[in-house]
């Protein structure tokens, strides 16, 4: 599985591969979330939330997972979206920073708790 | 449609946008006849005919292929691809040929011209007995390539908003600003510098600019050009703008939709609102305004 920091216009989004066990705890993460109506949202410019490519369907997940804003876009040929509800943005976001991205994460952060 | 000269060695190529009329006579042409590939030409030195290309983003007239060449000399061993269509009659290509460059009499300088007609009338009338040695040739193309360059008034050439292009799914996440600004799908999430060999990864006004520069975008118009605006997220990215034919300004986010709306999802007017005082995001330095030339390729 791999993890897209959708945040960039012109350079490519970071991306990683996940651990297995990070594979793991985000299988866990992602079952049994309540559904919402609406999609995560679609920003424009700067922080888009993480992109989840699981070709393979591990975890019985779909192949497109979609985080942004507390809520979870999962499309297998249908779109549907869930409530974040076990943080795995949050969880990705720490990812980020581990990997080398600690000042866009800040700013997203900074971002967050200013609108909150 | 745009039309690329196919004359010189060093520099670019002159290249012009069909006004729509144009597009129309063009599609008379040429819809449904079998035309030569665009890589179909004998690399001679000086005119190698002109090739038909739609713009990144345009729609295609009926009938019509994306690319194609008119005029020029064909290789040796070259066998055209089998195709029910009919092929233009050698005088249906010279008269073509005419045509179409006279849809370019401003942006190509009156001596080229005046060499154009000459080579093509001799190479019709095989009357080259003695072809000219290749230095005299190079030498002679080189002199008039700068001149062409010097002089070549700026003609704006800004066209239609076609989102659906862009945001089509085989080329929504493979192109990205800098492709959308330059209107050039390359399906390489392109990046300024690459084309010309003068890579950057430094976030800064003057390095992505300079990167660009070196790719055909510049600071300064000459020629058919279309108009962009760069701005910076300092440190961490850049992102392009393109300006289109009704005024308002275009662009694409990384892998995602094309738009004509800012941050706040307020249409990017051109008039209260441009790239320089639009919502932006992080991309809060405004580098400047530039211009991307008709047929501009980036990598």
């Amino acid at each position: 599985m791999i993890a897209e920091l959708d945040v960039f216009s012109g350079r490519p989004n970071p991306t990683w591969s996940l651990s297995a066990e990070q594979v793991k705890e985000l299988r866990e993460a992602l079952q049994d979330l309540p559904p919402v109506d609406k999609p995560a949202p679609e920003n424009a410019l700067g922080y888009r939330g993480f992109l989840l490519s699981n070709p393979d369907r591990a975890g019985g997940l779909a192949p497109h997972i979609r985080i942004c804003a507390g809520i979870v876009t999962m499309t297998d040929g249908h779109e549907l979206s869930y409530r974040d509800m076990h943080g795995v943005e949050h969880r990705l976001l720490l990812q980020a920073s581990q990997h080398g991205y600690k000042g866009i994460v800040d700013s997203v952060l900074e971002e967050k708790s200013e609108s909150n | 449609m745009i039309i690329t000269l196919d004359v010189f060695s060093g520099r670019p190529n002159p290249s012009w946008i069909l006004s729509q009329k144009d597009t129309h006579r063009l599609a008379e042409r040429f819809s449904d006849r079998s035309l030569a590939e665009a890589e179909a030409v004998d690399g001679v030195l000086g005119y190698r005919g002109l090739v038909v290309s739609a713009t990144s983003d345009e729609q295609l007239p009926e009938g019509m292929p994306a690319t194609f060449r008119v005029g020029g000399l064909l290789p040796a061993d070259y066998a055209a691809p089998e195709s029910a269509l009919r092929a233009l009659t050698a005088d249906e290509s010279d008269d073509a040929v005419h045509w179409l460059l006279s849809t370019g009499q401003h942006a190509i300088k009156e001596d080229i011209f005046a060499y154009l007609e000459d080579t093509i009338e001799m190479r019709k009338q095989s009357l080259e007995t003695e072809p000219p040695t290749e230095a005299a040739m190079e030498e002679k193309i080189w002199k008039e390539e700068a001149k062409l360059v010097a002089k070549a008034a700026c003609i704006i050439q800004n066209t239609a908003y076609n989102p659906a292009f862009w945001n089509a799914a085989g080329v929504i996440g493979k192109n990205n600003c800098y492709n959308y600004a330059m209107n050039y799908r390359s399906d390489t999430f392109a990046q300024p510098g690459r084309i010309s060999g003068h890579p950057n990864n430094i976030m800064a006004c003057a390095n992505v600019a300079t990167a660009a520069n070196w790719d055909g975008c510049k600071a300064t118009c000459s020629g058919p050009n279309k108009n962009v605006a760069l701005v910076i997220w300092p440190g961490q990215d850049y992102h392009w703008y393109r300006k289109h034919s009704n005024g308002f300004w275009g662009h694409k986010p990384g892998g995602t939709a094309a738009r004509n709306t800012d941050s706040l999802n307020r249409v990017i007017n051109g008039t209260t609102l441009t790239p320089q005082n639009c919502a932006r995001g992080p991309y809060t330095v405004f580098c400047g305004y530039r211009y991307s030339p008709t047929g501009m390729q980036v990598r």
